[in-house]
């Protein structure tokens, strides 16, 4: 055939399709649609990123992925992607893909001082057995445990719980999205009694003002800040507001940018609320109906260990926070003290951290009188460099944007608030003012938490996939939620473990002083996403435990692992993601995983028929179980219960917990599937459809229960671009809590915040309970009163710099994949220390040249950055941490807000300093 | 199961396995020590220098087009980008060259008109300006600089039908 | 050569019509259609971009189109076939 006449058809073709993709021609939502030009098979599908959840059209040729674009069809995205979404295609084809399990060995056995080997499957879960019943044998359930992750598939991560909770007894389930999104989940349970946001994407056409606080959505969420600018350049009234630490791109469209001090966020928003109750600008006929008012004990630390037994010289200081605490002066005026005397506080209340009770209006107001506009500006002003009258000037604006009834205003927050010591408080002060002005679960109007991962929301939180939780905001430690979770699992009543686990630091923790000594991590790179990394990357190498990392490309975490699982990626297997919007979406498996690389389902699955009934279900001793009540502090022995149920001696957990009569009724080929394979299906040799099985007995905790899935094949349909939960007769639910959008609320209320969790409480003023009766609160939202607070650690004379740390649009976490597309690689090949040029002049550094970061925990070096997209004040230096090999985390704090153990990332003290020797090739 | 199928078979694990080892340089029996995994080679313990950045330092026009990655994706961009940012709500210098429908030799790359699509509002109609959800350019056409990639990527060797085509607009 | 991608709108019940019409015109086919809106994606192909502007035109003056709109373009170093729309004619002269 002619060439020229073959590319020319297949130019055409190529134009004519992306005409139809550009128009929205229901080309687009044609899954099946085969491209006769190119032999190209577009699917939809759903990118594999951040936490906006972009709709793909992902093409295929023969067993490759070979092109992506924007869905025109998908609502979220309209067609858009930013430059990570393009390389959806190429981050499966990095050359070094892990395509066989790796095991540490020496002379043919394992050994941790080992080199990697390759090893078959069967010797893989052979070893990876041997350790885990060595460990669980002696140390029980919390021997053990799994780091899982925000960007698990929910099957997956469903899988996860049910595999460690329900198997093996254990709580140790936690996900990254803990360092992500804890602090807006614990948040939305004391404020809303249920998880996630109550509105959508749709608010931002719909409203006047759109404030981002500590979110960087112009790099962070891309095409959602492409829908703000948009929306901002067709409408001149409306108003972009963006609070940061730090100049950035939102800075640079944004109307008013005011660039705050570290943990200010939570004077300005006292200050807020002042004025909206000194203007008389409080919504009293939402409130009063809706509304009560709630505080909790300030002396709560600082999620930081309480004993300085494994901290470093240099750390004990400011780990001795975590114990007693001098006030500053301003945290003294923001909590009624006397300014003039020193206040020594210890933190007595670090162990009930989440305590509150309910307070009257008159305590609220009078809490917030210290917050004048004249305290809060001189404390929050970040930038030394402007004049505070410009300063006031902003924060006037901004609260005139809130307190104005007749502007709608949208708040989005993420990491600069969940990333916090104080990150439960500081989401709680956005629903107070949103509450107070009656600007929540309306069209136009919301707190909005951004979630991060691309199944934060749909995975970690709505499966929930954390040590204290159950699916469907159900938690282990409440004994209905065990009973229901048992009823849904077909379980011996007493199979689960009441005691919450350890969340994703306290695991690393565990592992420093060996009460966790068998660790799996999946879809998740831990030992370079926690703070303090010194501490866990030699507890890693050095203790006697045994880690399991699975994934797809060697991390950093490969490195300290004894065992890597080579793990399919997206469009490797068959998945769903849930995104910040309750957005639920699926794809099918577009190609097969290389080599040996198997879905994390198949992992799991096929781990669970190693364990029979009798090794995991006699009694278990678990830490602090006697305290409970439970015989010997031991779980029960449940095994004669299971043998009644019909459960034989040689009964696995693979045959109670996935291979169920149910689930084997699930067949496998399935319609949905339309041709297409399923690697998880295939590999374990089985003729049912593990993903659909989990998913629909998963959604059977949700619905009935304000967190309704759709069915699964639904999800699958040419027309649906996702759907936003609660789905209630096929109808998804744009807007929470409102009558006229949610079909949960009750008729003739108006609003109904219904949600069931911490809707009893005592009764007190600022102080303390004063009325320990539990009452009520059917229907309520809470508005929390909660005071300033400074950070445990801050810039002083030695560590001279506030550190904050993020990410960079063009790479995703910690960089595996994105690092392996090459044209991401290029755009930012390193981890720049961003410093303000006068800073580095200060300390003989120019652009490019190499500089030591130093903290009391560790230091690593970085290329100056002086320019560039961030403009940092002097006084504060940011690194992203997408980079192993500038390896930030082992110089942050791994303090976490106290209520919901989510790290701040963004805030700690370090020095910087030029290399002694030319070239700066000294190690530490 | 025919030899044919079985020599694919066992030509596949071979593959694999050389996959697995494509860190490690030598014959595939031989171990892997950590140093050798991923991007920073070494022990996790050690402190790496980073490389000095090179950014991209050349003036529009300079350098020829980049071709994209695949058909379809956002081309890079090939010069420098400094001077021309940030881009505000009233600046966008990116636009102001690019802005143009016609292109002679050495002109500027026209934005195609897809970007003059608003794709939320009115997605049946090609606009008289570039549609607000593409005012931030950077976020999807980068500037690159001059570091080479630490690990090689096979997608580009996938049969494409771009394949040895020239770099040609995007849509 | 240009490769435009035009989206053409015309009444549901004359999409055949509409699509006879646009296979008339040379240097033109109809790649898409989407039956319930009336909408066709058709692909034109030009030398110039001169010869783009016009045969756009002509398909916009077609009596079964509602509108006609580019929504892509691409310029290839492959030559224009024998087969492309004209840059010189007038209007109307095809």
């Amino acid at each position: 055939m002619d060439n020229g006449v073959s590319r020319r058809e297949l130019l055409k073709a190529s134009v004519a399709a992306a005409a139809a993709a550009t128009v929205g021609l229901p080309l687009a939502g044609r899954p099946q649609l085969l491209d006769a030009a190119t032999g190209w098979r577009w699917d939809k599908g759903v990118c594999r990123f951040c936490g906006v959840g972009c709709g793909l059209q992902v093409a295929t040729s023969g067993d490759r992925v070979v092109a992506v674009k924007g869905d025109p069809d998908n609502p979220v995205n309209r067609g858009l992607l930013c430059v990570k979404g393009y390389a959806n295609a190429q981050i499966l084809y990095g050359e070094d893909r892990l395509t066989r399990p790796l095991l540490r060995m020496k002379n043919g056995k394992f050994d941790k001082r080992g080199d990697f080997v390759p090893v078959s499957w069967e010797r893989a879960f052979d070893e990876m057995e041997r350790q885990f019943k060595r460990v669980y044998r002696e140390l029980g359930p919390t021997g053990v445990g799994i780091m899982g992750s925000g960007q698990y598939t929910i099957q997956e991560g469903y899988a996860a719980v049910k595999l460690l909770k329900a198997g093996w007894r254990s709580n140790n389930l936690d996900p990254n999205a803990r360092h992500c999104m804890a602090s807006a989940v614990a948040a939305f349970m004391q404020v809303f009694g249920i998880d996630e946001p109550a509105g959508s994407y749709d608010d931002i056409e719909l409203t006047d003002t759109v404030v981002t606080w500590g979110a960087n959505m112009a790099e962070m969420h891309p095409m959602l800040w492409a829908r703000v600018v948009d929306q901002r350049l067709a409408d001149p009234d409306y108003r972009v507001f963006n609070l940061s630490v730090f100049g950035n791109r939102c800075s640079e469209i944004a109307d008013v940018d005011v660039v705050i001090a570290p943990q200010t966020d939570l004077a300005i928003w006292n200050y807020i609320a002042r004025e909206i109750v000194e203007r008389g600008a409080v919504d009293r006929e939402f409130v009063d109906a809706h509304c009560v008012f709630a505080t909790g004990p300030s002396d709560i630390g600082y999620g930081m260990r309480p004993t300085d037994e494994f901290a470093f010289e240099a750390e004990r200081d400011t780990q001795g926070q975590e114990r007693v605490r001098l006030l500053t002066r301003a945290e003294a005026i923001a909590q009624r003290r006397d300014p003039a005397i020193a206040h020594q506080v210890p933190q007595a209340s670090a162990a009930a951290a989440g305590k509150h009770w309910t307070i009257g209006f008159d305590e609220f107001r009078r809490a917030l009188a210290p917050y004048t506009l004249e305290f809060v500006a001189e404390l929050s002003k970040g930038d030394p460099d402007e004049p505070l009258e410009s300063h006031k000037q902003k924060l006037r604006q901004l609260a005139d944007q809130y307190a104005d009834p007749a502007r709608k205003v949208v708040s989005f927050w993420t990491m600069g608030f969940n990333q916090h010591t104080r990150g439960t408080w500081v989401n709680e002060q956005a629903y107070m003012v949103h509450l107070l002005t009656g600007k929540q679960a309306r069209p136009g109007s919301g707190a909005f938490s951004l979630t991060g991962q691309p199944s934060a929301c749909g995975t970690a939180r709505e499966v929930g996939t954390f040590a204290h939780r159950l699916p469907a905001d159900m938690v282990v430690a409440d004994p209905a939620h065990r009973r229901r979770a048992e009823e849904i699992w077909k379980l011996p009543p007493g199979t689960l473990n009441p005691k919450p686990g350890s969340h994703i630091t306290q695991m690393m923790r565990d592992l420093e002083d060996g009460s966790l000594r068998w660790l799996w991590v999946q879809v998740n790179n831990p030992f370079q996403a926690t703070a303090n990394a010194n501490h866990w990357i030699r507890a890693a190498r050095e203790m006697d435990c045994f880690i399991v990392v699975s994934d797809a490309y060697p991390s950093l975490s490969c490195k300290v692992a004894d065992l890597i699982l080579p793990a399919a990626m997206i469009f490797e297997k068959w998945g769903a993601y849930g995104n910040s919007e309750r957005r639920t979406q699926m794809w099918r498996q577009q190609v097969p995983p290389p080599g040996e690389a198997r879905s994390d389902l198949w992992q799991m699955i096929e781990f669970s028929k190693r364990f029979k009934l009798s090794e995991v279900w006699g009694a278990q001793p678990v830490p602090g179980l006697a305290a409970d009540g439970f015989e010997a502090g031991r779980l029960p022995d449940v095994t004669a219960a299971a043998r009644r149920s019909g459960y034989g001696p040689e009964t696995t957990l693979y045959d109670v917990l996935f291979a169920t009569p149910a689930a084997r009724g699930v067949r496998w080929p399935d319609p949905v599937a339309a041709g297409r394979d399923n690697g998880t299906v295939s590999t374990a040799g089985i003729d049912w459809f593990p993903e659909k099985a989990l998913f629909e007995e998963y959604a059977a905790f949700g619905r009935g229960h304000a967190h309704d899935l759709a069915p699964f094949d639904r999800y699958y349909d040419d027309d649906v671009r996702g759907l936003r939960w609660p789905v209630v007769d096929g109808k998804e639910t744009v807007w929470r809590f409102n009558e006229e959008h949610d079909p949960y609320v009750a008729r003739g209320s108006g609003f109904d915040f219904y949600g069931p969790a911490l809707k009893s409480l005592p009764r007190g003023d600022l102080d303390g309970v004063t009325d320990p009766a539990p009452h009520g609160l059917p229907g309520k939202a809470k508005i929390f009163f909660r005071p300033y607070a400074a950070p445990p650690e801050v810039p002083d004379e030695e560590y001279d710099l506030w550190l904050s740390t993020g990410r960079v649009l063009e790479h995703w976490h910690s960089g595996t994949m994105t690092r392996r597309v090459p044209d991401l690689h290029r755009a930012v090949p390193t981890a720049q220390l961003f410093i303000h040029p006068r800073d580095a002049a200060a300390r003989g550094l120019a652009q490019n040249d190499l500089a030591w970061i130093e903290s009391r925990r560790g230091r690593i070096q970085a290329r100056v950055e002086t320019g560039g997209r961030n403009r940092v004040p002097r006084g504060l230096v940011f690194v992203p941490w997408f980079d192993e090999g500038v390896f930030i985390n082992k110089v942050t704090l791994d303090a976490t807000c106290p209520i919901s153990k989510q790290t701040d990332f963004k805030k700690c003290a370090v020095k910087v300093y030029k290399p002694a020797a030319a070239g700066g090739e000294e190690a530490t | 199961m025919t030899a044919t199928g079985r020599g694919r078979i066992l030509a596949a694990a071979a593959l694999a396995l050389l996959a697995a080892l494509a860190t490690a340089q030598d014959e595939p029996s031989v171990a892997i020590p950590e140093e050798e995994l991923g991007f920073a080679k070494g022990s996790v313990f050690e402190v790496p220098v980073p490389p000095p950045v090179s950014p991209e330092s050349s003036d529009p026009g300079e350098e020829a087009r980049l071709a994209p990655d695949y058909d379809g994706s956002p081309p890079r961009v090939p010069h420098a980008v400094a001077d021309f940012l940030p881009i505000t709500r009233d600046d966008n210098l990116c636009v102001d060259c690019h802005g143009i429908t016609e292109a002679d030799e050495g002109d500027p790359t026209p934005i195609p008109p897809s970007h003059y699509t608003d794709l939320r509002r009115a997605p049946d109609r090609v606009g008289e300006s570039v549609a607000g959800a593409r005012w931030v350019c950077l976020s999807c056409h980068v500037p690159l600089t001059g570091a080479e990639p630490p690990v090689g990527n096979r997608f580009a060797v996938a049969p494409t039908p771009r394949a040895g085509v020239p770099a040609t607009d995007p849509p | 050569m240009h490769l435009s991608g035009i989206l053409v709108l015309t009444e549901p019940a004359r999409l055949a019509a509409c699509r006879a019409e646009l296979d008339s015109l040379t240097g033109v086919e109809v790649h898409h259609e989407d039956a319930a809106t009336g909408r066709l994606i058709a692909v034109l192909e030009t030398a110039t971009l001169a010869g783009q502007q016009h045969g756009l035109r002509r398909i916009q003056e077609l009596p079964s189109v509602h509108l006609a709109a580019l929504v892509e373009h691409r310029i290839d170093a492959l030559p224009a076939a024998g087969s492309a729309a004209s840059d010189t004619l007038e209007p109307g002269t095809d």
